[in-house]
């Protein structure tokens, strides 16, 4: 059997970093309301075993791969099998390694998944305890899975996930962003032709599938493959009951089904980001559920996105720009060295180191970086010197807060079109018919060049530009010897501007 | 939530000339015990409804909102009523 769900949260058992609750828990709001709690202090994976209203074994695990501020990808390259103290530079570097070396999946006969199999009229979602997150909400959601469909053309299968609501015993409804490529294949296939569209969902197994789920992928490349490879082993699939969907064999919970032309469900809203409202509630595709099957004794994992070190804001700013954005633009492979984003959710953004090889570069790439798929998610792009670490977050908000003259360095462009409306939930209800476009959103973008400037006169107030340089090394060499244990963080580069007081001035004092 | 049903605030403003006389409407409803929504016949009021229950009502931004609003359900409709 392939490395799935349960040996991850064995791992984490081991480490100490998973909380198993044994009290009864409700799945309306109690579950959500500790996540929540426990993820404002950086808390370990929560995993439910008694839910209320469910049999023994029935479980719930949330934010599986949610990290800590300061070593957000802890738990992704736990789930890798990478070293979990891994610095957040040299995990990307592997991440986006084995990203770049796909593995084809495996078929077998059979699975976990399909140790219990309801079909037809013994169909009932209820049976499984999905979460009501928040109050609110218009019901009760699934939000960390792969969504699964194909290409009725050219057979090329595509994984995703978007935010599916819990309808009816047999229904659910799932809203994908404009742009998604789940859309196209739908409405300007099936839909267009008349068809209804096989769909499955497939909840657990390698944690790999959430991870290429969640990433932007180019159009025609499978994300079981790129799975494959961050696992270094193919994943292994089996035939739905169904439809001739191939799914995770070892998926905790796998729904099959279908969407029918034109048929839509309302949706929304949802707790999403810092528990947001975000909707307005509206149509999305309606998922006819024909066949769900599970382990005897299923993990239902979920997501409550309510911190900067839950996964899924880690995953889509950071992961999802890193290592989808050199994927998807080509044009970056010059002097650029991708960053991940800052993990905000609501203040999404990229982080780029680069050299700028001639004037007007930045607002080039900036310009490039939002009109493309994944960028379009961005509201800001950071560009910082091309020898700061853009995956170490103290370094990056250094360059922002000591570079940054706001009257020259932020650019900012309005009416650019923005990614996500659901996902819009700052947004007033009276600026919402105003800026929105269909399901897009006319947003302000900004860039910020956060670069050390030495053509200006006011310098940083830092360490490296405060003291003149005798005085910098000699604190540097005798560190240690005052007893600190950390390597003092001296920036190199800050070395070669001129120090705001010379040695000179100093000797004044 | 003590409300054993919501509605969407959308559906109460698009029906409620129907609502205030006192019709019979055709709407979503959430029963709260599941969180199912069903398409429902229903009368919807502002007042307590003999046979009726309290109902939430779902607001996009702003939460649920419970207290003033009561449902009586008189019919659940067949499961393919409620695609739009």
């Amino acid at each position: 059997m392939a490395y799935h769900l349960r040996n991850y949260l064995d791992e984490l058992r081991e480490r100490g970093e998973l909380l198993e609750i044994d009290e009864e828990v409700d799945w309306r709001l109690e579950a959500a309301a500790i996540i929540t709690l426990s993820a404002r202090m950086n808390g370990p994976v929560l995993l439910f075993n008694n839910i209320k209203g469910y049999p023994e074994g029935y479980r719930l695990v949330s934010n599986v791969y949610a990290g800590q501020y300061k070593k957000p990808f802890r738990r992704l390259a736990l789930a890798i099998g990478l070293d979990p103290n891994v610095s957040s530079a040299e995990f990307l570097r592997q991440f986006g390694e084995r990203f770049r070396s796909p593995i084809k999946p495996v078929e077998v006969s059979t699975g976990r998944c399909k140790e219990v199999i309801k079909t037809g009229k013994d169909v009932n979602l209820f049976e499984l305890p999905w979460p009501y997150i928040s109050v609110g909400d218009g019901g009760r959601y699934s939000l960390s899975q792969a969504i699964i469909t194909k290409d009725p053309d050219t057979n090329w299968v595509n994984w995703g996930n978007y935010r599916t609501i819990i309808h009816s015993r047999n229904r659910c409804a799932t809203n994908p962003l404009p742009g998604a490529q789940i859309n196209r294949i739908y409405e300007e296939k099936y839909q267009k032709r008349g068809k209804s569209m096989p769909i499955a969902i497939a909840l657990g197994g390698d944690p790999t599938i959430f991870m290429v789920s969640g990433a932007s992928l180019p159009e025609g490349v499978s994300e079981a493959d790129v799975a494959g490879g961050l696992r270094g082993a193919p994943l292994e699939l089996v035939r739905c009951e169904t439809s001739d969907l191939l799914v995770p064999a070892d998926a905790e919970i796998v729904i099959e089904g279908e969407v029918r032309p034109y048929e839509r469900l309302p949706e929304g809203p949802e707790a999403e980001a810092f528990l947001f409202q975000s909707g307005p509630r509206g149509p999305a595709m309606a998922i006819r559920v024909h066949c769900v099957s599970h382990w005897k004794d299923p993990i239902l994992p979920t997501l409550v996105q309510t911190h900067l070190g839950d996964a899924q804001s880690f995953y889509v700013s950071m992961i999802g720009f890193a290592i989808s954005m050199p994927l998807m633009m080509p044009p970056f492979s010059g002097p650029v060295k991708m960053g991940g984003g800052l993990p905000s959710p609501v203040l999404p953004g990229g982080v780029i180191s680069t050299a700028v090889p001639y004037e007007g570069f930045l607002a080039e790439a900036a310009s490039l970086v939002f009109s493309g798929t994944t960028g379009m998610r961005y509201d800001n792009m950071w560009f910082i010197d091309e020898d700061v670490d853009p995956t170490e977050y103290e370094q990056v908000y250094e360059e922002i807060f000591a570079n940054i003259n706001p009257k020259l360095d932020i650019h900012q462009t309005d009416n650019w079109t923005y990614h996500h409306i659901v996902n819009s939930n700052w947004i007033e209800p009276w600026d919402r018919d105003k800026y929105s476009i269909e399901k897009a959103l006319l947003s302000t973008k900004r860039w910020w060049d956060c670069r050390t400037k030495n053509n200006r006169i006011v310098k940083r107030a830092t360490f490296e530009t405060c003291f003149p340089e005798h005085i910098q090394k000699w604190v540097v060499e005798n560190w240690e010897k005052f007893g600190f244990k950390e390597e003092p963080m001296w920036n190199k580069a800050y070395q070669e501007m001129k120090p705001r007081v010379s040695p000179d001035e100093f000797k004044v004092f | 939530m003590s409300a054993k049903y919501s509605v969407h605030w959308e559906e109460i403003n698009k029906y409620r000339d129907a609502m205030e006389q006192g019709e019979p409407l055709s709407i979503q409803v959430l029963f709260n015990d599941l969180m199912e929504w069903k398409q429902a016949k229903v009368i919807v009021s502002e007042e307590p409804i003999k046979g009726g229950d309290a109902a939430g009502v779902v607001r996009d931004f702003a939460g649920t909102t419970e207290g003033n609003l009561f449902i009586k359900i008189l019919e659940e409709l067949p499961e393919d009523s409620d695609i739009i």
